[in-house]
């Protein structure tokens, strides 16, 4: 039976974050219930729409992501996987991670968590500088995450991912170090750290256009980089992907389905999927999203069969994020292809410009070649 | 003695400073006279090309024909024959008025006299012709008639005192100026049964017809079937058709002396339907050719390359095409150690470069990128050798140089008092010698300059716009080769130079000019994966440098719940962006880049 990975996407935050674009809407505290009812029910709806597939895959990891999905009653997240549970197969090591915000989380809602077979979380901390917090437009501050992060632990979650952010308009190195130091006495099982970037669209990339906020400089942006992959290690966390570190075999399962280019469903509002060399996704818009699923219709709107060729560059791409790199052999059978070969001048090139490294069968971006990545990409981009 | 259809006949063009409605009322007098209806017009219908219309000028002239019923109750023809609106185009405003009776002279009632006007007018005075002055714009409320019709019979010395006073924009009494036409401008004249004697003054090249030649007829008659004689390339042709524009051709019976019209005789070359040329009748010529015309001398060259993925064989046939149409227009191969094969273009003017570069990206869709231009310098080497060069890259080793001269053009600058100063620093700034100045009236003054060329096809015009609020008028001759100081001003790239880059500059010029060319560079050069020393060197010692740092990052934002199509649209992009650069040495340099480096005010 085929492993894939299922995303399910929850749209709802209390607020929005002032750099963020993704599909998500503000219920503020007062929780519109009748919303929230009808969105949680679609997404009932719509596992129902693929039971045929559900049916013939083994679900390997779920990731329940947002939006925030721990600012809704515990109760949805629960009848959701329940009902999710009854027209698919499950894998018995199955990685369940749900996203939290500090401050979003009760004994209520992790009993509900807990019960419904969650086993991995992910919290978003970004900073411990409460200043930064609030320019960024969070609403925790750190201690609201540490009290957060403590009850998770004390309900006996032994998976936690914390993501941080760098390169945020007034941070400075010294903030970046207290970050990480207090981070690493926490002792989570995986950190991601992601680097601010400003959207189009997004209340701060209206204000840096006006000169209000000012981003750091590529050159800071970088050391501040370098300093998060040279003290994590220290620390014992391996950097297994370009955002990503870990303690020993605390990788996310889930975000390796996506980086070594395997199957993933994804259901919700805007949520992507690749299934059997077809890339498709969900509408962006919530009434439409709502309409089609009432109406019995997958609410996709966008459908690309990849070709080989093309599946082949979105392997590449994606598994050269991966610390591990790409392995050759692998690749040539899983594409009848002599890699190596097909590539020497560019892979050359690359290593002439100190960007990829090949070890044993594998081909490696450089810490260089990961500042430059777009740059390995391209040059495996066709014309 | 002038036949009795002649005598309801009229030739006529109409001439003015850019901007004084010349267009617009070309468009009134083909819609008063019922040519078109209103609803068939488009706007400024004599404007064709499509950057003609967006420029708000006239490049290439187009002729047409006109019925109007005067109030003599008469039916009288009227060949209006456009002429281009700008200073570069000089030669083909003449063109035209040798096909004519008359010119009607477009003042705008706001501004008064300007530049042009007057290069016009003398242009008009040349050929003996008629001019009839119009006020333009009295409709606005700043239009000051009195006032400009004391200037025009001042400045021009014409009576203007019963020109009519008009609005081209919304219409109103263009009945009087074609009155004014009918009375004013003489009737055509010469002998209809003479032997043929016919003017090209325009040609433009049809796939189908082949050349197509616009004649005015000067004597005789031509009509379908008759063998023709172009007297000056001794070429014989039969006629295949010929007829009027209205302004789309309209195949007639016969053309006869007075008349204007086109001739097609299957003429496969374009080259052998010459503008100035005379045609005649091959079995009886006539005996003398009409004086014909000089032939259109380019004042400025530039090199054109092809664009990263663009053919150099295209290039080459969009101005093959070009040519057929823009006599001015020259061009031969050369090649640059940067941009490899590639044309030096010459041209009538700055502006005549811009409108041939935008055509070749308009009208062939072919991207191109324009080397800095350079007018053409008088090289004397120590062994008495006499080079023209055009091409700063040809010139030779400054030690085998005895002396070095450059082309001077005398320009009236016309602008109101107050920016005078202005003017005066502009002009000093360029290297220009002050002549004289006039007063035009109180409040406007004339300076005659005379300015090193290679100073003023430097953005001179959008300086003098700039400094002067778009008040000032520029019309400038060439005027001699003078003694100059002068260096060549070389760009490197990455310790390597860029010959595409190089230019020819005053010695007093070339270490601010080098600075700004390198701040230029800098600005628009992107980063890359190394470190890029741009310099701006005369002979082997650099006079200015500045430095592009290393790229140290790029890379896509955060994948979020595997939605790789984003990233991908992206790093096409990305891709796109890259492939529309040029590739000089190991350096990526944008498009923009080459254009950067040709403006110097700030």
């Amino acid at each position: 039976m085929e492993k894939i990975g299922l995303y399910i996407h929850i749209p709802f935050c209390h607020s929005k974050c002032a750099y963020c674009d993704f599909s998500s809407y503000a219920i503020g505290n007062a929780q519109n219930e009748n919303a929230i009812n009808r969105y949680i029910r679609a997404l009932s709806n719509e596992m129902d729409l693929y039971e045929e597939t559900l049916r013939n895959v083994e679900i390997e990891t779920l990731f329940i992501g947002g939006g925030t999905p721990t600012c809704i009653d515990g109760k949805y997240i629960h009848e959701m996987i329940n009902h999710l549970k009854k027209i698919s197969n499950i894998s018995e090591t199955v990685e369940v991670t749900i996203e939290s915000n500090p401050g979003t989380i009760t004994n209520e809602k992790l009993d509900h968590y807990l019960s419904a077979g969650i086993n991995r979380f992910s919290m978003g901390l970004q900073t411990t500088d409460n200043a930064l917090l609030s320019s960024i437009g969070r609403i925790h501050d750190f201690n609201t995450f540490v009290t957060s992060f403590r009850a998770i632990r004390e309900a006996g979650i032994k998976n936690i991912n914390v993501d941080i952010m760098f390169g945020l308009p007034g941070q400075t190195l010294e903030n970046l170090h207290h970050t990480l130091d207090t981070l690493i006495e926490l002792s989570p099982e995986h950190i991601s750290a992601y680097a601010l970037k400003l959207e189009e669209g997004t209340p701060m990339y209206e204000a840096e256009k006006k000169g209000l906020i000012h981003m750091p400089d590529e050159d800071l942006e970088r050391t501040m980089y370098h300093i998060i992959i040279e003290v994590l290690k220290k620390s014992g966390y391996n950097q297994y992907e370009i955002s990503n570190f870990s303690k020993k075999g605390f990788e996310s399962r889930h975000n390796l389905v996506y980086w070594k280019n395997k199957p993933y469903l994804g259901l919700g509002l805007a949520a992507h999927s690749k299934m059997e060399q077809v890339r498709f996704s969900n509408e962006t818009i919530m009434s439409r999203y709502l309409e089609k699923i009432e109406n019995g219709e997958k609410p996709v709107i966008d459908q690309v069969v990849i070709s080989e060729r093309e599946d082949l560059f979105e392997t590449i791409i994606l598994g050269l994020r991966l610390n591990e790199g790409l392995d050759i052999q692998k690749i040539n059978e899983r594409y009848g292809i002599d890699f190596y070969s097909d590539n020497e001048d560019i892979i050359n090139s690359l290593r002439h410009q100190g960007l990829v490294q090949m070890t044993d069968d594998n081909l490696k971006l450089t810490l260089k070649g990961i500042d430059l990545s777009n740059q390995v990409f391209l040059a495996f981009m066709n014309d | 003695m002038a036949s009795e259809r002649q005598k309801y006949i009229r030739n006529f063009s109409i001439i003015a400073h850019i901007d004084h409605g010349k267009s617009t009322l070309a468009d009134r007098l083909i819609e008063k006279t019922g040519l078109l209806t209103q609803r068939e017009m488009k706007d400024q219908i004599l404007d064709s090309m499509d950057l003609e219309r967006e420029r708000g000028i006239t490049i290439k002239l187009q002729t047409t024909r006109l019925v109007y019923k005067a109030n003599d109750g008469h039916e009288y023809v009227l060949n209006l024959i456009d002429t281009p609106g700008h200073v570069d185009f000089t030669y083909e405003v003449s063109r035209s008025l040798a096909a004519c009776e008359g010119a009607v002279l477009v003042v705008d009632a706001t501004q008064g006299v300007e530049a042009q006007t007057l290069a016009n007018v003398h242009l008009a005075d040349e050929q003996g012709l008629t001019i009839v002055p119009v006020l333009n714009k009295i409709d606005l409320p700043s239009s000051r008639p009195a006032e400009i019709i004391a200037e025009i019979e001042e400045v021009i010395g014409i009576i203007a005192e019963d020109a009519p006073q008009i609005s081209a924009k919304d219409g109103t009494n263009i009945e009087g100026v074609l009155e004014k036409i009918i009375a004013d401008v003489p009737h055509p004249e010469g002998d209809e049964d003479a032997p043929l004697k016919a003017l090209i003054f325009d040609s433009y090249y049809d796939s189908y017809k082949g050349a197509v030649a616009f004649v005015r007829i000067m004597e005789g008659s031509v009509k379908k079937g008759d063998k023709i004689l172009m007297m000056a390339s001794d070429k014989k042709f039969e006629v295949v058709e010929v007829g009027i524009s209205v302004p789309t051709p309209l195949a007639v019976p016969e053309l006869r002396a007075g008349d204007v019209g086109y001739i097609t005789a299957s003429i496969k070359n374009v080259k052998d339907c010459r503008v100035g040329d005379t045609i005649t009748h091959a079995a009886k010529p006539t005996d003398h050719a009409l004086p014909g015309y000089k032939k259109a001398t380019s004042m400025v060259y530039c090199g054109i390359y092809p664009a990263e993925g663009e053919s150099y064989d295209e290039i080459r046939d969009a101005l093959e095409k070009l040519q057929l149409n823009d006599a001015a227009l020259s061009f031969e191969p050369e090649t640059s150690v940067a941009l490899g094969f590639g044309f030096r273009c010459g041209f009538l003017g700055l502006l005549h470069l811009e409108i041939i570069q935008q055509r070749i990206d308009r009208e062939f869709d072919l991207d191109i990128i324009a080397t800095a231009p350079s007018v053409i310098y008088r090289v004397t080497k120590n062994d008495g050798e006499v080079l023209m060069i055009q091409n700063p890259s040809n010139l030779p080793p400054l030690t085998e140089i005895q002396m070095m001269e450059e082309p001077i053009v005398k320009a009236n600058i016309i602008v109101p008092n107050e920016y005078v100063g202005n003017i005066m620093d502009l002009c000093q700034n360029r290297r220009g010698d002050m002549i004289h100045m006039d007063y035009l009236d109180p409040k406007r003054v004339v300076l005659h300059y005379e300015l090193p060329l290679n100073e003023v096809i430097y953005d001179f015009f959008d300086a003098l716009k700039s400094k002067t609020r778009g008040y000032g008028s520029l019309d400038y001759d060439f005027l001699e080769y003078r003694q100059s100081d002068l260096v060549k001003l070389d760009v490197l790239l990455n310790k390597d130079l860029v010959d595409a880059f190089s230019m020819i500059v005053h010695r007093t010029k070339a270490e601010s000019r080098g600075r700004l060319i390198c701040e230029r560079l800098k600005e628009v050069i992107p980063r890359q994966m190394f470190v890029i020393p741009i310099q701006a060197a005369v002979g082997s010692k650099v006079i200015a440098r500045e430095t592009i740092s290393a790229m140290r990052k790029d890379v896509l934002a955060k994948c979020y719940g595997g939605d790789i199509s984003r990233k991908k649209k992206l790093l096409e992009k990305q891709k796109e962006g890259k492939k529309k650069m040029r590739q000089l040495g190991n350096v990526e340099v944008p498009q923009q880049a080459f254009l950067s480096v040709l403006k110097f005010e700030e």
